[in-house]
Protein backbone atom coordinates (compact mmCIF):
# COMPACT_ATOMS: atom_id res chain seq x y z
CA UNK A 1 0.00 0.00 0.00
CA UNK A 2 1.07 3.47 -0.78
CA UNK A 3 1.48 5.85 2.23
CA UNK A 4 1.18 9.78 1.28
CA UNK A 5 3.57 11.58 3.78
CA UNK A 6 2.18 14.40 5.61
CA UNK A 7 1.47 17.41 3.97
CA UNK A 8 1.74 15.28 0.34
CA UNK A 9 -0.41 16.27 -2.57
CA UNK A 10 -0.83 14.25 -5.55
CA UNK A 11 0.11 16.42 -8.13
CA UNK A 12 -0.45 14.23 -11.33
CA UNK A 13 -1.42 10.47 -11.95
CA UNK A 14 0.18 8.99 -15.18
CA UNK A 15 -0.61 5.58 -16.67
CA UNK A 16 0.03 4.10 -20.32
CA UNK A 17 -1.57 5.90 -23.22
CA UNK A 18 -5.31 4.21 -23.41
CA UNK A 19 -4.26 2.83 -26.92
CA UNK A 20 -1.80 0.73 -25.64
CA UNK A 21 -4.42 -1.13 -23.77
CA UNK A 22 -6.43 -1.00 -27.07
CA UNK A 23 -3.43 -2.27 -28.84
CA UNK A 24 -3.27 -5.14 -26.20
CA UNK A 25 -6.51 -6.21 -26.37
CA UNK A 26 -7.44 -6.48 -29.95
CA UNK A 27 -5.96 -9.84 -30.36
CA UNK A 28 -7.90 -11.07 -27.25
CA UNK A 29 -10.96 -9.49 -28.41
CA UNK A 30 -10.86 -11.25 -31.89
CA UNK A 31 -10.21 -14.60 -30.61
CA UNK A 32 -13.29 -13.48 -27.85
CA UNK A 33 -15.23 -12.47 -31.08
CA UNK A 34 -14.26 -15.58 -33.04
CA UNK A 35 -15.65 -18.19 -30.23
CA UNK A 36 -18.76 -16.85 -29.56
CA UNK A 37 -19.60 -16.75 -33.19
CA UNK A 38 -18.30 -20.32 -33.27
CA UNK A 39 -20.88 -20.99 -30.20
CA UNK A 40 -23.92 -19.58 -32.08
CA UNK A 41 -23.17 -21.63 -35.22
CA UNK A 42 -22.44 -24.84 -33.19
CA UNK A 43 -25.22 -24.30 -31.25
CA UNK A 44 -27.49 -23.10 -34.53
CA UNK A 45 -26.57 -25.64 -36.92
CA UNK A 46 -28.00 -29.46 -36.87
CA UNK A 47 -24.59 -31.91 -37.02
CA UNK A 48 -25.55 -35.96 -37.70
CA UNK A 49 -22.92 -37.74 -35.99
CA UNK A 50 -22.64 -40.87 -34.44
CA UNK A 51 -21.12 -39.57 -31.70
CA UNK A 52 -23.56 -38.31 -28.17
CA UNK A 53 -23.52 -34.79 -26.75
CA UNK A 54 -20.57 -33.67 -29.42
CA UNK A 55 -22.97 -30.51 -29.89
CA UNK A 56 -22.43 -29.97 -25.80
CA UNK A 57 -19.06 -31.11 -25.80
CA UNK A 58 -18.30 -28.34 -28.24
CA UNK A 59 -19.91 -25.50 -26.80
CA UNK A 60 -18.59 -26.70 -23.18
CA UNK A 61 -15.08 -26.52 -24.87
CA UNK A 62 -15.59 -23.40 -26.47
CA UNK A 63 -17.10 -21.86 -23.29
CA UNK A 64 -13.83 -23.22 -21.41
CA UNK A 65 -11.92 -21.57 -23.84
CA UNK A 66 -13.80 -18.34 -23.53
CA UNK A 67 -13.34 -18.47 -20.00
CA UNK A 68 -9.55 -18.45 -20.56
CA UNK A 69 -9.55 -15.82 -22.95
CA UNK A 70 -11.57 -13.90 -20.56
CA UNK A 71 -8.65 -14.37 -17.85
CA UNK A 72 -6.21 -13.41 -20.21
CA UNK A 73 -8.14 -9.83 -20.86
CA UNK A 74 -8.26 -9.17 -17.30
CA UNK A 75 -4.58 -9.68 -16.71
CA UNK A 76 -3.98 -7.69 -19.43
CA UNK A 77 -5.87 -4.77 -18.26
CA UNK A 78 -4.89 -5.05 -14.37
CA UNK A 79 -1.35 -4.77 -15.78
CA UNK A 80 -2.18 -1.84 -17.33
CA UNK A 81 -4.19 -0.33 -14.67
CA UNK A 82 -1.64 -1.31 -11.95
CA UNK A 83 1.48 0.34 -13.47
CA UNK A 84 1.31 4.01 -12.44
CA UNK A 85 3.26 6.50 -11.71
CA UNK A 86 2.32 9.48 -9.13
CA UNK A 87 3.89 12.61 -9.16
CA UNK A 88 3.62 14.11 -5.79
CA UNK A 89 4.82 17.71 -4.94
CA UNK A 90 7.81 16.06 -2.79
CA UNK A 91 8.76 12.56 -5.06
CA UNK A 92 8.12 10.40 -7.63
CA UNK A 93 6.27 7.00 -7.19
CA UNK A 94 6.34 4.30 -9.45
CA UNK A 95 4.12 1.14 -9.09
CA UNK A 96 4.66 -1.76 -12.18
CA UNK A 97 3.51 -5.45 -12.25
CA UNK A 98 6.03 -7.17 -12.91
CA UNK A 99 4.47 -10.63 -13.29
CA UNK A 100 0.88 -11.47 -11.64
CA UNK A 101 2.98 -11.74 -8.59
CA UNK A 102 4.97 -9.77 -8.26
CA UNK A 103 5.07 -5.96 -7.81
CA UNK A 104 7.64 -3.48 -7.85
CA UNK A 105 7.16 0.06 -5.88
CA UNK A 106 9.39 2.67 -5.87
CA UNK A 107 9.95 6.29 -5.43
CA UNK A 108 12.48 9.09 -5.68
CA UNK A 109 12.57 12.63 -4.06
CA UNK A 110 12.11 15.83 -6.53
CA UNK A 111 15.83 16.92 -5.21
CA UNK A 112 17.97 13.69 -6.68
CA UNK A 113 16.74 14.17 -10.22
CA UNK A 114 19.35 15.38 -12.14
CA UNK A 115 18.31 14.79 -15.93
CA UNK A 116 15.00 14.17 -17.46
CA UNK A 117 14.60 12.36 -21.44
CA UNK A 118 11.38 12.15 -23.41
CA UNK A 119 11.72 9.37 -26.48
CA UNK A 120 8.45 9.36 -28.57
CA UNK A 121 9.22 6.94 -31.39
CA UNK A 122 7.63 5.80 -34.36
CA UNK A 123 4.48 7.04 -35.91
CA UNK A 124 1.41 6.11 -33.55
CA UNK A 125 3.16 7.37 -30.73
CA UNK A 126 3.77 10.94 -32.39
CA UNK A 127 0.43 11.12 -33.66
CA UNK A 128 -1.13 9.86 -30.80
CA UNK A 129 1.56 12.05 -28.55
CA UNK A 130 2.75 9.48 -25.66
CA UNK A 131 5.94 7.96 -25.31
CA UNK A 132 8.46 7.40 -22.74
CA UNK A 133 9.94 9.64 -19.97
CA UNK A 134 13.11 8.70 -18.50
CA UNK A 135 14.42 10.36 -15.26
CA UNK A 136 18.08 10.41 -14.30
CA UNK A 137 18.70 10.30 -10.81
CA UNK A 138 21.73 10.52 -8.52
CA UNK A 139 20.39 8.01 -6.07
CA UNK A 140 20.37 4.14 -5.90
CA UNK A 141 17.87 3.84 -9.02
CA UNK A 142 19.80 4.79 -11.99
CA UNK A 143 16.79 5.36 -14.56
CA UNK A 144 13.27 5.84 -13.33
CA UNK A 145 11.16 5.30 -16.25
CA UNK A 146 7.31 6.51 -17.40
CA UNK A 147 6.48 4.17 -19.87
CA UNK A 148 4.22 5.01 -22.68
CA UNK A 149 2.45 7.68 -20.64
CA UNK A 150 0.60 10.54 -22.37
CA UNK A 151 1.77 13.96 -22.99
CA UNK A 152 5.24 13.30 -22.04
CA UNK A 153 6.68 16.54 -22.65
CA UNK A 154 4.20 18.55 -20.72
CA UNK A 155 4.89 15.79 -17.60
CA UNK A 156 8.44 16.66 -18.67
CA UNK A 157 7.85 20.50 -17.82
CA UNK A 158 5.32 19.61 -14.69
CA UNK A 159 8.37 17.48 -13.07
CA UNK A 160 10.60 20.66 -13.66
CA UNK A 161 8.49 23.17 -12.50
CA UNK A 162 7.92 20.52 -9.30
CA UNK A 163 11.34 20.30 -8.77
CA UNK A 164 12.27 24.13 -8.89
CA UNK A 165 9.39 24.44 -6.43
CA UNK A 166 10.67 22.15 -4.28
CA UNK A 167 14.51 23.20 -4.53
CA UNK A 168 13.00 26.82 -2.72
CA UNK A 169 11.73 25.09 0.29
CA UNK B 1 -14.32 -46.71 -21.74
CA UNK B 2 -14.01 -43.94 -24.46
CA UNK B 3 -16.53 -42.03 -23.05
CA UNK B 4 -15.59 -42.25 -19.89
CA UNK B 5 -12.05 -41.25 -20.72
CA UNK B 6 -13.32 -38.36 -22.49
CA UNK B 7 -15.61 -37.55 -19.21
CA UNK B 8 -13.05 -37.73 -17.03
CA UNK B 9 -11.18 -35.12 -19.13
CA UNK B 10 -14.26 -33.13 -19.32
CA UNK B 11 -14.32 -32.64 -16.06
CA UNK B 12 -10.59 -31.95 -15.25
CA UNK B 13 -10.57 -29.39 -17.93
CA UNK B 14 -13.32 -27.83 -15.97
CA UNK B 15 -11.10 -28.06 -12.93
CA UNK B 16 -8.24 -26.73 -14.02
CA UNK B 17 -10.13 -23.37 -15.77
CA UNK B 18 -12.35 -22.82 -12.45
CA UNK B 19 -9.04 -22.91 -10.24
CA UNK B 20 -7.37 -20.61 -12.55
CA UNK B 21 -9.81 -18.47 -13.06
CA UNK B 22 -10.56 -18.09 -9.31
CA UNK B 23 -6.42 -17.45 -8.55
CA UNK B 24 -6.59 -14.64 -11.14
CA UNK B 25 -9.86 -12.83 -9.41
CA UNK B 26 -8.64 -13.44 -6.29
CA UNK B 27 -4.82 -12.07 -6.93
CA UNK B 28 -6.73 -9.04 -8.55
CA UNK B 29 -8.72 -8.26 -5.81
CA UNK B 30 -5.43 -8.42 -3.35
CA UNK B 31 -3.59 -6.06 -5.74
CA UNK B 32 -6.24 -3.95 -5.97
CA UNK B 33 -6.77 -3.47 -2.27
CA UNK B 34 -3.28 -3.93 -1.00
CA UNK B 35 -1.74 -1.05 -3.01
CA UNK B 36 -4.63 1.42 -2.83
CA UNK B 37 -4.12 3.52 -5.78
CA UNK B 38 -5.47 7.16 -5.94
CA UNK B 39 -8.46 6.49 -8.14
CA UNK B 40 -8.90 2.93 -7.17
CA UNK B 41 -12.35 3.62 -6.78
CA UNK B 42 -13.43 3.90 -10.68
CA UNK B 43 -11.90 0.20 -10.88
CA UNK B 44 -14.69 -1.00 -8.64
CA UNK B 45 -17.32 -1.45 -11.51
CA UNK B 46 -14.94 -2.74 -13.60
CA UNK B 47 -14.26 -5.22 -10.85
CA UNK B 48 -18.25 -6.09 -10.56
CA UNK B 49 -18.14 -6.34 -14.04
CA UNK B 50 -15.41 -9.10 -14.17
CA UNK B 51 -16.45 -11.02 -11.06
CA UNK B 52 -19.93 -10.93 -12.97
CA UNK B 53 -18.70 -12.91 -16.51
CA UNK B 54 -16.39 -14.81 -15.34
CA UNK B 55 -19.02 -16.37 -12.50
CA UNK B 56 -21.71 -16.58 -15.55
CA UNK B 57 -19.25 -18.53 -18.00
CA UNK B 58 -17.92 -20.71 -14.64
CA UNK B 59 -21.94 -21.86 -14.46
CA UNK B 60 -22.53 -21.67 -18.16
CA UNK B 61 -19.76 -24.44 -18.16
CA UNK B 62 -20.64 -25.91 -15.68
CA UNK B 63 -24.55 -26.38 -16.82
CA UNK B 64 -22.79 -28.07 -20.07
CA UNK B 65 -20.42 -30.65 -18.41
CA UNK B 66 -23.55 -31.81 -16.39
CA UNK B 67 -26.09 -32.05 -19.13
CA UNK B 68 -22.52 -33.93 -21.16
CA UNK B 69 -22.22 -36.69 -17.87
CA UNK B 70 -25.82 -36.94 -17.58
Amino acid sequence: MIKFRENEKVLAIKRRHPAVLIISLIPVTIFILIVLASMILVYSIDIEVPIDNIKLIILYILSLFLLILQQIAVVIFINYYLDCWIITNERTISTELKTLFSRNVSSISHDKIQDITVEVKGFLQTFLKYGNLQIQTAGEFNKFIFKEIPEPYETKELLFKIQKEYDKK
Amino acid sequence: MIIESLNIVLVFLYIIVALITVKITFTVFYHLKKFQLPGIEKSKKFLEIIKFVSLVLLILSFILLTLILI
